[in-house]
């Protein structure tokens, strides 16, 4: 029995003594992956031979510190965990680090000047000589402090810029602090929902309209993959009519486009990312990624490093078309409301200002419209406007269009509208002239409706037959649907 | 002695929950392709492709054609088990057997037929870029560092007629009882093998960041997803041909700086509309004809001229039997220009995907797939703004895509907010510290 006991003790002191090196690099992993972490819309210097900065953002925050107790509690209402004293000594450490480099530059300037002059003399006096001495010494030693001062700088870009990057957007005043306001409800849930509750995935495929495979892969088929494109088609319909322009964009963007949006560049669950992708240079922290022609980072390429004629104010832009977004981590697939690829409508307005009443009016006329393309989509929808914590980092403002998922049993985001006021303006250069230099409009966009959700919530609300909206049977090419 | 084992145990523990705590994310990931595609074993036709008395006939077909496939390899793996997987592996090399018609074509295609005539004017036609970049309908300039080379983006009336293009192609293809299907543009990169896209040097395809528990790729065609949701799949025989369409993005990564390629002519994102066709072997060079003629049908009706060409083995992707390419009159490039293809796959791709179809007699058997291109926007885009532009840079709207237009009959001027670059560079070191 001893005997046993004892092997066996050694048994499990060996496989402890594997176990051990097996398991703390993957408890540290994390960290490592965090300082690996780059930013592509700001390249710091020692980054700067892998990858050629297409631009560096404005950066506003000298006004974002004046206000520490704002930011402090807009940072606590989006229940984000921030250190912003910290951040901000150390922003106002690097500010200096840059000052100090701009002195030493210009002194630098000034003595190399002083001494060429000194050597264009042939006859130099003893005392010339003396001093040439001095001065290369004294450039020595300025250009010594210049490559360290530089060097340090490069190690702060990485650390404090790509934190600075992070923070995010002003919050609207308008942004209800803690819970999320209903602004409208159009209709009411029909009792008959609470009976037959089914989901939308056996319905879809009893019905012959659904070949759900899992969220990277499904097909809509005979009368689904019409509504489809009729439902595009009918939003095109509406947004002219609110004379707004049609755009057909680029799927592909660079990292810093997507960082810039607010979204983690790096993480291939927030975008997909191309893997080789032969423009991308080998260790570049500015990769390609897969986002769809509909869709906010779309529009920004458009825009991005224009200077946008004022007098053109307000741009009316709307796309309808493909977005790709990956399956968040921790996230349980739910048929059609949770899959990769989605045929959307997505709506983009730039204001001159964001502190001007255009600047509500617009926000106000694309909601509009986005109304009433879902009066003509469904009985029942909401609108409700999203408390603080419920926002992306870069949206100030954010409504949402949502319908009710009897299976679910709950309402789904269908479509959204966001402010951004000119946070996303600001960090890609997309300005305007203004009569004493230069300023940044204000951008209103969203997503305003996905096909695949609102199929879904059609589906579970009717689920003996697919009952198509009757302006969006009106566009259907053919086929034997049923209209209400 | 027993404390040593506590000690140890306890540690042992430790350890353990520690390692599973390091699992989670592992997991999650396997959750979101919890139904992960189970591709079949490819089915080749090991009986012909292994008898030596076909040797001559297998090693010319594949010199013919683009010198991919070792026959030699195959005959002497074929009778080592013990090597099956390299086997198989040259055995999915091989090319596609090639239609006897043009076996003698050498590199030259065939012109079948042209339709239509040049158009003619009595001005000078400007070329597709520059025209709609006058019209502000297209953006193309300053877009390679943000998007990728190639980018283009189409503003107002051009986006509009983009998607009248679209609803266009597939009213009419719906009268030839096509079926529409709304695919994924990405798929698993083991599909796009099967298809025959054989992934040599060149990189065609451009692959995800394998990050989704499953290799992906992006789709360079809506045939692979389509043909990808027939895998395992068996009909009956009345239910043939099974005619499909979809409209998609398409994907491609094959680069080029060749001057005749330039402005939207290649790019690497396009959307197109396919037809996808399946059907019994004995009626697939019918239904190939058929195809070939609704492409002609929709070309003619928009008022375009071109031609059909019979392409040559050495122009045949490894799945296609025969294909035929149309080509169309770009006036502003004074040169035709590839509209759209069309293949005969035969059983290539239903042997690998496992296709099939029930006989009369109750037999299962391969079908014979077959694709088309209905539409591939720039392209098409490219011609009819050529062929249909005014003696004042304007487009007219051909006549069939004016009610899809809401109306409107000529393409102006687009109401594009005028921009230009914006050269800036903020001085951190001016601003108050």
């Amino acid at each position: 029995m001893t005997n046993k006991l004892y092997r066996f003790t050694h048994a499990l002191q060996r496989t402890c003594r594997i176990l051990i090196p097996n398991i703390h690099p993957r408890i540290f992993l994390p960290t490592n992956v965090k300082r690996n972490y780059s930013s592509a819309l700001y390249i710091s210097g020692n980054k700067a031979y892998k990858s050629f900065a297409f631009l560096s953002p404005y950066l506003d925050y000298d006004e974002r510190f004046a206000n520490m107790d704002k930011l402090h509690k807009e940072l606590a209402l989006r229940r984000m965990n921030v250190d912003i004293v910290q951040l901000k000594s150390a922003w106002n450490f690097y500010r200096k680090m840059i000052a100090d480099r701009c002195a030493l530059e210009d002194n630098n300037s000034k003595l190399t000047g002083h001494k060429r002059s000194l050597l264009e003399r042939t006859d130099r006096t003893a005392e010339q000589e003396q001093e040439l001495k001095k001065l290369r010494i004294q450039l020595d030693i300025v250009r010594q402090d210049l490559k360290t001062i530089k060097e340090a700088i490069w190690d702060l870009d990485e650390d404090v810029m790509e934190r600075i990057l992070k923070l995010p957007n002003e919050l609207d005043p308008k942004t209800p602090a803690n819970e999320s306001i209903v602004l409208k409800s159009i209709g009411s849930a029909p009792e008959s929902f609470k009976k037959n509750r089914r989901s939308h995935i056996d319905i879809g495929t009893s019905l012959d309209l659904l070949d759900y495979k899992n969220p990277m892969c499904y097909y809509l088929c005979n009368n689904a993959a019409l509504f489809e494109l009729a439902v595009l088609t009918h939003v095109s319909r509406v947004f002219d009519e609110s004379n707004m322009i049609k755009m057909a964009g680029t799927d592909f963007s660079r990292s810093f486009v997507v960082e810039a949006s607010g979204l983690n560049h790096e993480d291939p669950m927030a975008t997909f990312i191309i893997e080789n992708h032969n423009e991308v240079e080998r260790g570049s922290p500015n990769r390609m990624h897969l986002v769809g022609s509909a869709s906010l980072v779309s529009f920004l390429i458009l825009h991005t490093r224009q200077l946008i004629n004022p007098n053109h104010f307000p741009l009316k832009y709307f796309a309808t078309g493909r977005q790709y977004m990956p399956l968040p981590r921790d996230t349980h697939a739910c048929g059609l409301f949770t899959v990769c690829q989605a045929s959307v409508a997505h709506a983009f307005v730039v204001v001159k200002d964001a502190k001007s009443e255009e600047y509500e009016t617009q926000f106000n006329k694309l909601l509009e419209s986005v109304c009433r393309l879902y009066d003509d989509l469904c009985d029942h929808y909401r609108v409700v406007m999203r408390s603080a914590s419920e926002l992306q980092p870069c949206e100030s403002l954010r409504v949402s269009f949502e319908m009710w998922s009897p299976f679910a049993n709950q309402y789904i985001e269908i479509g959204h509208v966001s402010a951004y006021d000119n946070y996303l303006s600001k960090r890609l250069l997309i300005a305007y002239q203004t009569p004493y230099g230069r300023d940044f409009p204000a951008i209103i966009s969203g997503t305003v409706l996905s096909v695949p959700r609102l199929l879904a919530c059609l589906l579970e609300q009717n689920p003996d037959k697919f009952v198509v909206p009757p302006k969006i049977a009106e566009l259907m090419l053919s086929g034997d649907y049923i209209t209400t | 002695m027993k404390f040593r084992f506590e000690r140890y145990l306890k540690q042992f523990c430790r350890l353990r929950s520690s390692w599973l705590q390091t699992l989670p994310a592992e997991t999650s990931e396997k959750n979101v392709t919890s139904q992960k595609l189970c591709l079949p074993q490819p089915d080749y036709d090991t009986e012909f492709l292994c008898n030596p008395k076909n040797r001559d006939a297998i090693f010319n077909n594949i010199k013919r054609r683009k010198n991919i496939g070792d026959i030699d390899k195959i005959l002497e793996l074929s009778d080592k088990p013990e090597k099956q997987k390299l086997f198989l592996e040259e055995l999915s090399k091989l090319p596609n057997f090639t239609h006897p018609a043009v076996i003698d074509y050498g590199n030259v295609p065939k012109l079948l037929k042209q339709c239509g005539e040049k158009v003619k004017f009595d001005f000078e036609p400007k070329e597709f870029a520059e025209l709609v970049t006058d019209l502000k309908a297209m953006r193309i300039q300053n877009l390679g560092p943000i998007a990728g080379q190639r980018s283009y983006i189409f503003l107002g009336d051009l986006a509009e007629l983009e998607e009248a293009l679209i609803q266009y192609t597939i009213r009419e293809l719906m009268k030839h009882g096509f079926k529409l299907i709304s695919v994924p543009d990405i798929i698993q990169t083991e599909v796009i093998e099967r298809c025959g896209l054989i992934t040599d040097d060149r990189t065609l395809v451009y692959n995800l960041d394998p990050c989704c528990g499953d290799d992906y790729s992006l789709s360079g065609t809506a045939e692979m997803s389509l043909a990808r949701k027939l895998i395992n799949t068996t009909f009956p025989y009345d239910k043939l041909p099974l005619k499909l369409a979809a409209v998609s993005r398409c994907y491609r990564a094959e680069a080029s700086s060749a001057l005749d390629e330039r402005g939207i002519y290649r790019v690497h994102q396009f959307t197109k509309v396919e037809m996808f066709v399946c059907s019994e072997p004995c009626q697939s060079e019918k239904v190939f004809q058929d195809l070939q003629n609704i492409q002609g049908e929709l070309f003619s009706s928009l008022g375009l001229h071109f031609q059909v060409m019979d392409m040559p083995p050495s122009d045949l992707g490894s799945s296609a039997y025969r294909k035929y390419d149309i080509e169309g009159w770009m006036p502003g490039r004074k040169q035709y220009g590839e509209l759209s293809s069309c293949s005969n796959c035969t059983d290539y791709q239903s042997r690998r995907l496992n296709i099939k179809y029930k006989t009369k007699e109750g037999n299962t058997v391969y079908m014979h797939t077959l694709n088309g291109t209905a539409c591939a926007i720039p392209r098409m885009l490219i011609a009819l703004c050529e062929t249909y532009q005014t003696k004042h840079h304007r487009i007219t709207v051909p006549e069939k895509l004016v009610p899809l237009m809401k109306g409107k009959t000529l393409i102006k001027k687009q109401p594009i907010a005028d921009m230009r670059i914006y050269k800036y560079k903020q001085k951190l070191n001016l601003s108050k510290t």
